[in-house]
């Protein structure tokens, strides 16, 4: 979702464009600060439910990761698109978030050498009938260790050599399990589509 | 469809998720947002406060160590510090009798080192003022007592001899009626000095009486030098001598150099923040800390006072005439005396170690004991100018400076350390919601353990070693403001300014001067009662 510079926002009564609100969250007025994350929080909560486990965790992330927006705010130079700023730091604070999590911890081992995740790569690419939110939860049942790495480069754009970098692990470890992870993906949209198949079948 | 395009419509697909939060995930986000908006606040007032207090605390330190100018004065000092202060008042006395207002700058050097800034231009009938300054500069040393008061007959004598004359054959009449009188050599000298310098002022021009006091000084110290080589330390010279004139300290051999002048990343939402119980919890145990204190001690005649003027204490006498029996003298109403504390005594370093245990009072008060090692020290110069006396008469402003007789031990830096034990108990009230700051004040009494200093006389202006002259119980008043940096923490560390009074004198010799302490406190709290 692209924003324009300077686009016009209206949440909580708040009418102004984004330098304006950015101005005055800057000058710490609540009702300003409160339009910004009702403009955003929507969006943001669907980058954080990506890359976690459970509703709750994506609201824990959310929450740190909008404290950072608002205290980093002043770092904001109105260049570039306010929404996509945003979106980075919810993904760092994500991306931390898993780091610390004991939960996140075992999965997160992006070892070259486990195997135990390894599917057969699917021939060809299945279309994708399901909507974002089946989409986002099909994600969410990959590993972490592949939820992160296919949010990070399918999803976010960021290359191979900025995932090893922000992830501190190797670029051929990257690639590997981003692979492994749209294998696994493909794999399960597949199936997906034959579950209907078969209840066609028992109810013919 | 080819890879590229899965990835792409994967991705745009995915990332056009929209999920609404719940209404609590910005109640979180408001509260954290508050809670930094307020600690913001905070560390600017104690930023603020410390400034403050580090520029009191730089200021009282340099008016303590400012030297060569008049600065903090205390009147009950005046008694002690200065017989200076006596003969200017005499001075004035004459100087208003005389209705002479002019008064001339004219350094007037008598003898050497000794210096008579300041003379007036005019006149006579100084005799009675010069004697009764003689009277008084004595009458404060028990052992001339007695020859105070044989000097006072002597100025009333002279005062009536003056009425009757104004010219220079009446004061050689006094001169002889002073000649014929018994007194010791010491005293005969001095009045015989004031009475030569009345004449040779009457002959030149008018100088002060303190120019007697001068005279005195000059005699004294030339028959030092005379009896000393130049280089002889005036431990040798001086010590008899001021043994009989000044000191009763009762120390036994008085060692005399001459003066010179987490971020809480609380998850509000689904893990609510822990109620944080602060150490000052009703209910809770024992807390033991650990406190450390850093700055300046000094020794100081009243809090942060630059001047003072008063009444002296003779110009009651005054207004009580039958007391002294020198009701015909008439004093300015108008009189008083500005006066600084000896230059040459400067804030020194000092530091506080303590151990204290202490106990819940109520939710916000602790009371707590504990034991304190105290060292503090002051900085004195030998070799500076001993003090300077001010007085004002109206619109006429008088200044003497004067510089004690010796030679030895000249611009050499002594640091006057004192070791104490204290025994505070304290009170310490955290008067904010977050337990982060604290009003610790009390009162602490213990022993001095040691000391490695030098006494002041100020009569004489000498500094002389009597230990036993200390006064052995040290007790203070002290409080401090502290902010805890890390109240959750498993050892909270707290700091802030802290200011210590001593309540008695540092020393038993009749002076007015405590120990004043400025300085930085930390506390460490070892155990955080939960």
């Amino acid at each position: 979702m692209q924003r324009n510079k300077g686009s016009t926002c209206q949440m909580s009564g708040y009418m102004m464009n984004e330098q304006q609100l950015v101005r005055d969250c800057l000058k710490g007025k609540a009702a300003a600060q409160r339009s910004l994350y009702e403009q955003f929080a929507a969006q943001m909560l669907g980058v954080c439910y990506r890359y976690t486990k459970s509703v709750q965790d994506a609201e824990d992330v959310l929450q740190e990761g909008f404290v950072k927006v608002f205290q980093y705010l002043g770092q904001f130079r109105g260049e570039g698109d306010l929404g996509a700023w945003i979106r980075r730091i919810m993904v760092t604070t994500a991306i931390n978030y898993l780091k610390k999590n004991s939960k996140y911890q075992y999965d997160l081992s992006f070892s070259a050498e486990d195997k135990s995740f390894l599917h057969p790569v699917s021939p060809d690419n299945p279309a994708i009938t399901l909507d974002a939110k089946q989409l986002a939860d099909l994600i969410r049942q990959l590993p972490p260790g592949y939820q992160t790495i296919f949010n990070l480069h399918a999803v976010e754009g960021f290359s191979h050599v900025e995932i090893s970098a922000m992830l501190g692990i190797h670029e051929g470890t990257s690639r590997s399990q981003y692979a492994r992870a749209r294998s696994l993906l493909i794999t399960w949209l597949q199936k997906e589509s034959e579950p209907s198949k078969i209840t066609r079948y028992a109810r013919s | 469809m080819p890879d590229h395009e899965f990835d792409k419509a994967l991705g745009e697909k995915a990332s056009s998720l929209l999920v609404e939060p719940s209404p609590a995930v910005w109640e979180a986000v408001a509260a954290r947002l508050k809670e930094k908006k307020r600690r913001r606040a905070i560390i600017w007032w104690f930023s603020a406060a410390s400034l403050l207090c580090l520029s009191l605390g730089a200021s009282w330190w340099w008016e303590s160590n400012r030297s060569g100018q008049p600065t903090s004065t205390n009147l009950s000092d005046a008694k002690a510090v200065s017989s200076q202060a006596v003969d200017l008042a005499a001075t004035a006395e004459a100087v208003a009798a005389n209705e002479h207002t002019i008064v001339t700058p004219q350094k007037n050097k008598t003898t050497d080192g000794i210096t008579a800034p300041y003379t007036d231009a005019s006149s006579d009938n100084t005799t009675t003022s010069a004697n009764s300054t003689n009277t008084t500069r004595f009458k404060n040393t028990k052992a001339n007592k007695k020859e105070a008061k044989e000097n006072n007959k002597e100025v009333i004598a002279n005062r009536a001899v003056t009425a009757n004359s104004k010219d220079l054959t009446a004061n050689k009449k006094n001169l002889t009626a002073a000649r014929k009188t018994k007194k010791p050599d010491h005293l005969q000298r001095v009045q015989r000095a004031s009475n030569n310098e009345q004449i040779s002022l009457q002959q030149n021009a008018f100088l002060p009486h303190d120019a007697s006091l001068f005279q005195d000084q000059a005699q004294r110290a030339d028959r030092n030098k005379q009896k000393a080589a130049k280089d002889l330390t005036l431990n040798k010279v001086a010590a008899p001598y001021l043994s009989a004139y000044l000191f009763q300290t009762g120390s036994n051999t008085p060692n005399i150099l001459a003066p010179t002048g987490k971020k809480t990343s609380q998850h509000l939402l689904h893990n609510p923040a822990p109620e944080v119980e602060i150490a000052t919890a009703a209910g809770s145990e024992w807390a033991y800390a650990l406190d450390l204190k850093m700055g300046y001690s000094s020794l100081q005649s009243g809090l942060f006072e630059s001047f003072k003027s008063s009444t002296p204490e003779y110009q009651a006498s005054y207004a009580n005439p039958g007391a002294n029996n020198i009701s015909s003298l008439a004093l300015p109403s108008n009189l008083t005396f500005v006066q600084r504390q000896p230059s040459t005594i400067k804030a020194g370093p000092a530091f506080q170690a303590q151990f204290q245990v202490s106990y819940p009072v109520s939710r916000k008060l602790r009371i707590g004991v504990g034991v304190q090692y105290s060292y503090s020290s002051n900085l004195i110069k030998f070799g500076d100018v001993v003090d300077s006396s001010t007085a004002l008469v109206g619109n006429r402003f008088l200044v003497a400076m004067a510089a004690p007789p010796g030679t030895s031990a000249k611009n050499e830096d002594f640091t006057n350390s004192f070791h104490a034990v204290l025994f505070p108990v304290e009170l310490s009230w955290n008067f904010d919601r977050n337990g982060r700051w604290f009003l610790n004040s009390g009162f602490s009494s213990g022993v001095l353990v040691g000391k490695n200093a030098f006494q002041f006389n100020s009569q004489s202006g000498y500094y002389y070693r009597d230990d036993k002259s200390f006064n052995t119980i040290q007790t203070a008043l002290f409080t401090g403001i502290y902010y805890t940096v890390n109240p959750t923490a498993g050892l909270p560390i707290s700091l802030g300014p802290v200011v210590q009074y001593n309540l008695n004198n540092n020393d038993n010799t009749g002076g007015n001067r405590k120990m004043l302490f400025l300085g930085l406190g930390t506390r460490l709290k070892l155990r955080q009662i939960r």
